[in-house]
């Protein structure tokens, strides 16, 4: 059998970009579901994953699929098509859970399985008990057809009900049955204009499947013309128009042992198996991976439905993301730094690089200096001077928590759906609990000057004794002891560039919350020393400046990763993924070849004019 | 009026009466509830379903309503026409569906005008049999075939079905092989459970297996109680009819059932039972939210106390850090009570002026004092009021002192603050900001300073005041008082003798000033060895008493002035949900005194799901 028309040339064609548009739509899944959104359960996936990607390339065989709504004996026309007990009959609804597969003779060793039926898990058929066992919820069940008589490119599945209270089973027959090429579409008196059966069906036949229509459990010869009436109905509801017909009466007896009747309604019917065996395969392949196409494509529940869905999610994202830029920003006045941690510090630094004298002098100098000091007014004791810092840090760093909670509560109020669902979990009073808790605990372990702030001080006060030989002088007489310099802080959510003037210090390296330390804004410049630090040289100043600014960076930091960490940093990533999806080169690739898809199949689809000239005059 | 009240009017009235109250009760509750968003939706539940609640309805002596619900095909016309023992509804299996309208079968004197259908959707058989003198019967259209996307025009028999079932006072459930598990019926019954009594059927007995076993477990998952599931074959009961023959025995039990036990005996105890499943769902669906929400509203609770907690804890650390601090201070104040309570006596004099010289030095600390503590310690309120008149004006200077002096700072008030307003948010309270205050503001603070205050200067003044009276009474004023007059009183004596005796007599020299000033030194040294000894019996254990103080301090409601408005709306909450239990109370008697209708073999919703299900409202 051979599939050399014209048009499966053009499928060849169109193979590559349907695999590539499908690989291109997963991964875009796998990132929307990374980042919180759930994958779409829409009939474009399955047409994509389940038929188009298998079949598109290379697919020599039909798939052929009995489906239905529950107790209607899907299992049992099943197992009189492949001819024996394939699929077990069960007289209580919905017992069939997974889809049972019959392949030809060989038709496992010349395919790949799990590539025919993507997305399931595959079990060897062991007995009928197979298809009504509980167990995994994407089981497959397959069988080679033991007796051989099976034509050999023709693939019999089985399928769950539609329309039973087990929406597990829905699934699965809507996914397998995407799948096929023919219907098998089973009807009975009580279902055949149910609206989830006519339903089913008319997707079916919008996919340009074929369908056979068995009625079953009617009271033979009875019913004969109600059979049609019946036929009638459901090709009105689905648009479906059964390319066969049959009849199979209600007999217990002969559906138990196989021997039930298929009388045939329309006029080319034989008996079913023998008219699958006839079907002109290659057309009906073609019409139903072009249907699978079409509905794949169809602009208002296909992809390019999809790609809009993202796309004004990603907008919806980004939006959310500029409010929150906008709106939240805390600047903190930190308190003035208790000055003899920096002058520790750089004391530490120079002592290795004096002379003995200069050390002597120093010390006398340091101890006198040490002795007036305590006796100055208004001079505190170094731990009391930290106790105070540390307590007004706190206070600072408290508030500016409440801040942005006060901040993100008012997006919150004012926010788009989208992004009050995000941001609701993060203002809760739990959550709260927990930052202000985990801000407290790493104030509490966080050593005043860290390794490597010592390491940035040396590095800076290197850089300055190679450009400033001669102001290291002013260094060592101790200026730096009362000059203390205080930098503005601004905590920014997405990037706070535009939020600060002058030189900037990035200092929360992070996704989300960050740091930005202003330590040119003039007003910044403020403190105990502020006299003596006036009085320094500009080189001198800016070194002490970024002595200072170094010291701010560890504290600032640690505010920086709480919030990250504790607020919002894990919650609004997703924001952030979600809001760049619209822009990933993925999603221009899908966007692009849905597009050139769907142009060509529109241009294929328009019958020429002369044929639909000679269709109107028919 | 002559009638005659006989005991069964009087139970009658009497349970009327319950259900009057029953319904001034819930209507009461809901209508007095405060504003909370679940008391909100429970007050539009009970306003939405007051038509249904109310009293009157229910001993109408109306006939019982009947109305069938089942999928299309299921024998629901065929049952229908059965029971009235000739065709009247359109039934078979010729078109799906049949029976597009609401079709009521009553007695020629019925008027069915109160179902409140429109004449479009409804077609009335007035027939004079036996049966309709106690039922209506309502053949309804099938809630399977109409799809919710395509039912225009004259099509919407799913909305006549909605329509048609909430009149009915029992509902007949008819299930077949095919579609017992159909999950939109399954949805419609179970939306219209709430309020009514269910008897479920499995028809097509003469073709179809005997499913009931599994239709049993399928009902039970839906929430619904189920006595007894008939197997009847309706088509089989109305040819044997129309032939004159005696019906099947099955069908004559359940056509007894319906006609007899319910419809003339437990017409009133139906409705009744209906009522009270109509209250029970309400509650039920009420108390799901309002239980809900009473979850954040007691971690709201929890969140306060803790928070007050933490805040109470720094205070009592602070207080407790002054009171070692300051032990010179609060002696003091032991001796100014001393002498206070003892007046007059050589020793409380030498204490006197022992006092006055140390007020010179006190009135110094009090001005020195830098906290109001440290000013308590030493003088009391009263000192404090004269001294601190400056603090005490101003309120938000009194905040400032509270930060220094209770150990509270502004970050921990916006700790406390921020993360309240977290849990506030979850348990959708917000109190009105009221007149005094009564949130987490730093005015509040500085109220609440001021309480601490107060009460540390009373509590201080009841230790000092009991420890003076237990220590220094009566006995121990003279023991000491004699101890410390034994010395004057023998120099005395010797002065005595010397004048009297040696200088009279013997003309021996008189002592001289000498004398006099040794003697006073001694005196006043004698006086300094009995005073400290007293005063060492009454400070011994003050220091651990003081702790005592700072302790009970600590654990004293002084800070429920803090975020008071949200503890008071929770309590409000709390008691207002409490009060739902009352009416719950109330129902539960109802029931017992109707009694249920389970003796009946009807099916209703199981009390435990009532919550979850919606019932058509009216």
């Amino acid at each position: 059998m051979a599939m050399g028309t014209d048009e499966a040339m053009d499928y060849a064609t169109w193979s590559r970009r349907v695999i590539d548009l499908a690989e291109a739509l997963s991964r875009l899944t796998a990132r929307a579901e990374a980042a919180g959104l759930p994958a779409p359960q829409a009939a474009w996936r399955a047409n994509l994953y389940q038929k188009l990607v298998p079949q598109a390339s290379d697919a020599p065989y039909l798939i052929v699929a009995v489906a239905g709504g529950a107790n209607m004996g899907k299992s049992t026309v099943f197992n009189h098509l492949v001819g024996h007990p394939a699929s077990r009959v069960h007289h209580n609804a919905a017992e069939t859970k997974h889809p049972v597969a019959l392949l030809p003779r060989g038709f496992a060793d010349r395919h790949d399985l799990a590539k025919v039926f993507p997305g399931f898990s595959l079990q060897p058929w062991t007995s009928e008990d197979d298809a009504v066992a509980e167990g995994r919820h994407d089981g497959l069940i397959w069988r080679e057809d033991p007796s051989g008589a099976q034509p050999a490119n023709l693939v019999l599945l089985d399928t769950p009900d539609v329309d039973a209270a087990l929406p597990n089973n829905w699934k699965l027959a809507e996914a397998i049955t995407h799948s096929a090429d023919v219907v098998v579409a089973l009807l009975t008196q009580q279902k055949y204009n149910d609206e989830k059966i006519r339903r089913f069906f008319r997707i079916a036949a919008d996919a340009d499947k074929t369908v056979l229509a068995v009625v079953n459990m009617v009271e033979w010869p009875d019913d004969r013309d109600h059979c049609r009436g019946w036929l009638t109905t459901f090709a009105r509801g689905t648009g479906a128009n059964p390319l066969h017909a049959y009849a199979v009466p209600r007999d217990r007896a002969a559906a138990r042992d196989g021997r039930l009747p298929f009388h045939p309604l329309s006029p080319l019917a034989t008996d079913p198996r023998a008219d699958l065996a006839e079907l002109h395969f290659a057309d009906i392949k073609i019409r139903s991976l072009r249907g699978a196409l079409r509905q794949a494509l169809d602009p208002d529940e296909g992809i390019p439905a999809h790609l809009r869905d993202l796309e004004r999610q990603s907008d919806e994202n980004r939006q959310a993301r500029a409010v929150i830029h906008q709106k939240v920003q805390v600047k903190v006045d930190l308190p003035r730094p208790p000055g003899h941690v920096v002058a520790e510090e750089i004391w530490r630094w120079l002592e290795p690089r004096r002379t003995w004298f200069d050390r002597k002098v120093h010390g006398a100098y340091g101890a006198l200096g040490r002795a007036v000091a305590r006796w100055l007014p208004g001079a505190v004791e170094p731990a009391e001077d930290e106790a105070r810092f540390l307590a007004e840090e706190k206070t600072q760093l408290s508030r500016a928590l409440e801040t942005i909670y006060n901040d993100l509560e008012a997006v919150h109020r004012v926010g788009a759906p989208a992004l009050r669902r995000e941001l609701q979990p993060l203002i809760a009073g739990d959550q709260r609990r927990r930052a202000f808790e985990e801000l407290q605990a790493r104030l509490d372990a966080a050593p005043l000057a860290t390794e490597s702030y010592r390491r940035a001080i040396a590095e800076r006060l290197e850089t300055f004794e190679a450009e400033h030989p001669r102001m290291m002088r002013a260094i060592e007489w101790g200026l730096v002891a009362t000059a203390v310099a205080r930098p503005a802080l601004t905590i920014g959510m997405f990037g706070a560039a535009d939020v600060a003037s002058g030189p900037l210090f990035q200092a929360g390296g992070h996704a989300i919350g960050q740091v930005f330390f202003d330590v040119a804004a003039g007003s910044a410049l403020t403190a105990g020393g502020e006299g003596a630090f006036a009085r320094l040289a500009g080189p001198a100043r800016a070194l002490i400046g970024d002595l200072f600014a170094a010291f701010y960076r560890e504290r600032a930091e640690l505010l920086a990763r709480v919030v990250d960490d504790c607020v919002v940093g894990r919650h609004l990533d997703r924001i952030e993924r979600l809001a760049a999806l619209g822009e990933s080169p993925d999603f221009q690739t899908a966007y692009k070849l849905a597009a050139e898809l769907s142009r060509e199949l529109d241009a294929l689809e328009e019958p020429p004019p002369v044929a639909a000239a000679a269709a109107r005059g028919g | 009026m002559a009638e005659r009240f006989t005991k069964a009017d009087w139970e009658r009235e009497h349970l009327l009466a319950g259900f009057d109250r029953l319904h001034d009760r819930l209507t009461a509750w809901a209508r007095s509830a405060p504003a909370w968003p679940p008391f909100d939706e429970a007050r539009g539940l009970v306003e939405r379903l007051d038509a249904r609640l109310r009293v009157p309805e229910i001993d109408l002596d109306r006939a019982l309503v009947v109305g069938f619900l089942g999928g299309s095909g299921t024998g629901k016309s065929t049952l229908f026409n059965a029971l009235l023992g000739r065709k009247v509804s359109r039934a078979g299996k010729e078109f799906r569906p049949m029976t597009r309208r609401a079709v009521v079968a009553c007695h020629p004197d019925v008027d069915p005008s109160f179902l409140g259908l429109r004449d479009d959707e409804l077609e009335i058989h007035r027939l004079n049999i036996p049966l309709l003198e106690q039922v209506i019967l309502i053949d309804c259209p099938d809630p399977d075939t109409q799809d919710p996307e395509d039912g225009r025009g004259g099509e919407r028999h799913l909305d006549i079905l909605r329509a048609a079932l909430p009149h009915c006072d029992v509902m007949v459930h008819t299930a077949t092989s095919q579609k017992y598990k159909s999950h939109v019926v399954g949805q419609e019954l179970r939306r219209n459970a709430p309020g009514r009594q269910i008897l479920f059927i499995q028809t097509h007995a003469d073709v179809d297996h005997d499913v009931r076993a599994d239709l049993r477990v399928y009902l039970d998952s839906l929430g619904l109680r189920v006595p007894e599931v008939f197997l009847l074959d309706a088509a089989d009961a109305l040819a044997r009819q129309e032939r004159g023959e005696p019906v099947a025995a099955d069908f004559a039990r359940f056509r007894d059932l319906l006609e007899h036990e319910l419809a003339s005996r437990a017409r009133h105890r139906i409705r009744r039972a209906n009522l009270l499943g109509l209250y029970g769902w309400l509650l039920g669906a009420i108390r799901g939210p309002v239980d809900a929400g009473m979850e954040a509203v007691a971690k709201l609770e929890e969140a306060t106390a803790r928070e007050r907690a933490r805040l109470a804890a720094t205070i009592a650390a602070k207080m407790s850090e002054r009171v070692d601090a300051n032990r010179r201070l609060w002696r003091s104040r032991v001796l100014r009570q001393l002498n206070q309570t003892w007046g007059a006596g050589p020793l409380a004099a030498l204490l006197g002026a022992w006092s006055a010289a140390g007020s010179l030095v006190r009135s110094l600390v009090l001005l020195r004092a830098r906290t109001p503590t440290q000013a308590i310690l030493a003088g009391g309120w009263t000192a404090v009021s004269l001294v601190g008149e400056k603090w005490r004006e101003n309120r938000a200077a009194a905040a400032l002192t509270a930060e220094a002096d209770l150990g509270l700072t502004e970050g921990d008030l916006a700790h406390a603050r921020t993360v309240l307003q977290g849990y506030l948010n979850d348990a959708w309270i917000h109190p009105e900001p009221g007149e005094d205050g009564g949130d987490f503001s730093a005015e509040q603070l500085a109220t609440v300073a001021v309480e601490v205050y107060r009460r540390l200067d009373a509590e201080i003044n009841e230790v000092v005041e009991k420890r003076v009276a237990r220590r220094a009474g009566g006995t121990t004023h003279w023991v000491f008082e004699t101890a410390f007059a034994l010395l004057p009183a023998w120099l005395v004596l010797h002065l005595a003798r010397n004048f009297f005796y040696d200088h009279m007599i013997y003309n021996k020299p008189l002592l001289g000033l000498d004398f006099a000033v040794q003697a006073a030194f001694w005196c006043i040294l004698w006086g300094a060895v009995v005073g400290g000894l007293l005063l060492r019996r009454l400070n011994r254990g003050l220091h651990q008493e003081l702790k005592l103080v700072v302790d009970r301090l600590a654990h004293a409601p002084v800070l429920d002035a803090l975020c008071r408005d949200a503890s008071e709306a929770c309590l409000a909450v709390r008691a207002h949900a409490e009060a739902l239990s009352a009416v719950e109370r109330d129902l539960a008697d109802l029931e017992r005194r109707v009694g249920g209708v389970l003796d009946l073999g009807l099916g209703a919703l199981r009390t435990e799901s009532l919550a979850t299900s919606r019932p058509e409202v009216q």
